[in-house]
């Protein structure tokens, strides 16, 4: 779910609107507009009541945070500091909270409040994440 | 053999390629994701000491050299019986299928798209084998999306969604999806086009489109940048930004 890193934060000119769809009546409704640059990634928690969202703010490389953000109305409940930019976030293969893969790093956390958990090297720079094996 | 025409040099890559993704399953004393409690494990494209490798992280670290990748689609519902099957698109426009072995991936099918058509976008369907991806036929010409029976070896159907005005921008140009989402209890596939819209798997056309045209803040103001959707498939989430 790679998107375009925008740092419209650095121009005091951003805008980010969330919008919500419903499929079964196809009806669209706005959330809320955040004052983030925009999310690189972005994922639900498993109960489907949360988005964590990776905040594309600074300059690549530099650790940033990861916005928790309701998904009933959009408006943010937290926000988590040092984690990479750029990063994709996903749910641990284990079901075991989030983690926050990019850089050459794993970075294990809590879906139910971001706190870091734990952070694995990786032997290689992330350029695109395909997936969890699920075996 | 694939396309006519390819460097002898590609060829030879991807000879290569298929070689060592069948036997090649060493750690090499990778470092491992210790802390996974499982022998579960991803499944990457990155790059080590200027080369680039698919990576398949966690229960064997195993890697593989994928120089020549250019967009990757690894199937991951669990419940399906390919769930562990790769399709990858490479930039010479062919598509190759692998199965995920617990020590290999194993090259089974490859599947060469018309002349001038670069797979972008894939997507592969866990229940049919079906292959989604992302075309555009030309600079000016619209983007298409491909449904692909790599066992048969043919182009199941085009769809083209500039019909519905999904994928064309006011200037009648193409806009080409950048992702698809999966939603496996509706059997849709939700794409990151502007406007974004979803397809019936099953049916395999467009099957609606998600209109945002009331919630501009103006006319060309915000452009959609992404979406995600909700573990049972109640809600899509989508994001605008003002670039």
């Amino acid at each position: 779910m790679a998107s375009e890193h925008v740092d419209n934060r650095e121009t005091g000119n951003y805008l980010m609107r969330l919008l919500s769809y419903n499929p079964k009546d196809g009806k669209v409704t706005r959330l809320s507009d955040l004052p983030y640059g925009v999310f690189t990634d972005a994922t639900f928690d498993a109960t489907g009541t949360r988005i964590f969202g990776v905040v594309s703010t600074g300059a690549q490389g530099t650790r940033t945070r990861v916005a928790i953000v309701s998904a009933e109305d959009g408006k943010v409940i937290g926000e988590v500091q040092d984690h990479l930019i750029g990063s994709i976030i996903v749910q641990a293969p284990d079901g075991k909270g989030l983690w926050l893969i990019g850089g050459k790093e794993v970075t294990r956390i809590s879906d139910e409040d971001g706190k870091v958990l734990g952070r694995v090297d990786l032997p290689f720079r992330l350029i695109q994440y395909l997936g969890t094996c699920r075996d | 053999m694939l396309r006519s025409g390819r460097s002898v040099a590609a060829g030879l890559c991807w000879g290569l390629l298929a070689t060592i993704l069948s036997c090649d399953a060493s750690s090499g004393g990778q470092p491992k994701i210790s802390d996974s409690h499982s022998n579960r494990s991803f499944l990457a494209f990155g790059e080590s000491e200027g080369k680039n490798y698919l990576f398949r992280v966690g229960a064997d670290d195993l890697r593989v050299t994928a120089g020549t990748v250019a967009s990757v689609e690894f199937c991951e519902a669990a419940s399906a019986p390919n769930c562990s099957r790769i399709v990858v698109g490479d930039q010479w426009g062919d598509l190759h299928f692998y199965l995920s072995e617990p020590s290999s991936l194993k090259l089974l099918r490859e599947f060469e798209l018309p002349e001038g058509e670069m797979p972008g976008h894939v997507w592969l369907d866990p229940l049919t084998n079906l292959v989604y991806t992302t075309v555009r036929p030309g600079s000016s010409a619209p983007r298409q999306v491909l449904v692909i029976d790599m066992q048969k070896g043919e182009i199941r159907t085009r769809i083209y969604p500039g019909k519905m005005g999904v994928f064309i921008d006011e200037a009648g140009r193409g806009w080409e999806p950048s992702a698809f989402h999966y939603d496996a209890s509706s059997r849709r596939v939700y794409l990151t086009s502007d406007p974004p819209a979803w397809l019936d798997v099953d049916k395999q056309v467009i099957g609606g489109v998600i209109s945002l045209k009331p919630l501009e803040l103006e006319p060309g103001g915000l452009h959609l940048r992404e979406l995600v959707l909700s573990p049972r498939g109640e809600r899509v989430v989508l994001w605008q930004v003002n670039t």
